[in-house]
């Protein structure tokens, strides 16, 4: 079963508690939709296993990257700098640490967070594959996030489920 | 107040050192994984550690139980988004003395951070 309302809904409770405890800027965001992954300037991913199998990448332009790097910091960050890959790795991790939680399954586990540019991408997370996006403004930046998710555990009948 | 401090991301590090400086840290040490905080607490004997769980080459439960087998009572908190309570339990269990919950606030972190203290300096005197 790929990702169903439940996920998705997850993922935007978690972002939206993420954004306001540890950004302390306003989100919106915008609906779901099936699509095929992107590449974006930085991405940041993290793997699920478990109860639930696959990944969640969250993507940014520079600028996006170096508002949201800097707000968590709490000091100005630079696109490209490790500082500024560690900060979108664990604003990656926080997202995903919290929406797990909030999922159906009962054990899923994350993995580290991982930091790519498109000159870094792996073959691990191909353009083309199908996910399920939704895209947040978050302050002055915009982020994409990529839900490829697969439950393993069989869950009651979900009229929502995508 | 000596404060060790362990996630292997930076930013979480600092997020976490500027909680706790005006909370009368005296000294911080920081370490990126389970293995090089077992080797910093050692020789730096804290009075208070803060410890992620997921990371890698030794995870922060991984970190507890060894730490707790050297005879160590000083304080833990981990701090995580392992939120699920089987998970909560198995970090008490392993010697874990409060736990604060990613996301966090300041004031929420502070607040976990001030009763673990007030807890153990209380037991301290009971014993």
């Amino acid at each position: 079963m790929a990702a169903t309302h439940h996920h998705i809904q997850a993922i935007v409770d978690a972002t939206r508690s993420v954004c306001e405890m540890m950004l302390r800027l306003p989100v919106s965001f915008t609906s779901p939709r099936l699509t095929s992954t992107q590449s974006h300037d930085v991405q940041g991913i993290v793997g699920l296993s478990g109860d639930a199998t696959g990944s969640v990448t969250i993507g940014l332009d520079r600028a996006s990257a170096e508002a949201l790097a800097t707000a968590l910091v709490g000091a100005p960050i630079k696109c490209g700098s490790s500082h500024c890959d560690d900060a979108i790795g664990e604003l990656t991790n926080l997202i995903v640490g919290a929406a797990k939680t909030r999922f159906p399954e009962p054990d899923v586990r994350i993995g580290c967070p991982r930091v790519e540019s498109p000159s870094t991408r792996s073959n691990g997370s191909p353009d083309g594959a199908q996910v399920t996006a939704f895209s947040c403004s978050i302050g002055d930046a915009t982020m994409h996030i990529e839900v490829a998710l697969r439950s393993l555990k069989p869950l009651a009948a979900d009229p929502h489920a995508a | 107040m000596r404060v060790l401090i362990i996630d292997d991301s930076k930013t979480m590090r600092s997020i976490v050192k500027s909680v706790i400086e005006p909370l009368g840290a005296t000294a911080i040490e920081e370490a990126g994984d389970g293995k090089e905080a077992l080797e910093r607490a050692a020789a730096f004997r804290p009075d208070l550690v803060l410890v992620d769980w997921n990371m890698p080459i030794m995870s922060g439960l991984e970190f507890v139980v060894a730490f707790r087998a050297t005879g160590s009572k000083t304080p833990v908190i981990m701090v995580t988004t392992e939120a699920e309570k089987p998970r909560v339990i198995e970090a008490i269990k392993a010697g874990v003395n409060n736990y604060a919950i990613k996301p966090f606030t300041p004031a929420g972190l502070t607040q976990i951070i001030e009763s673990t203290l007030a807890k153990a300096r209380s037991g301290a005197r009971a014993a």
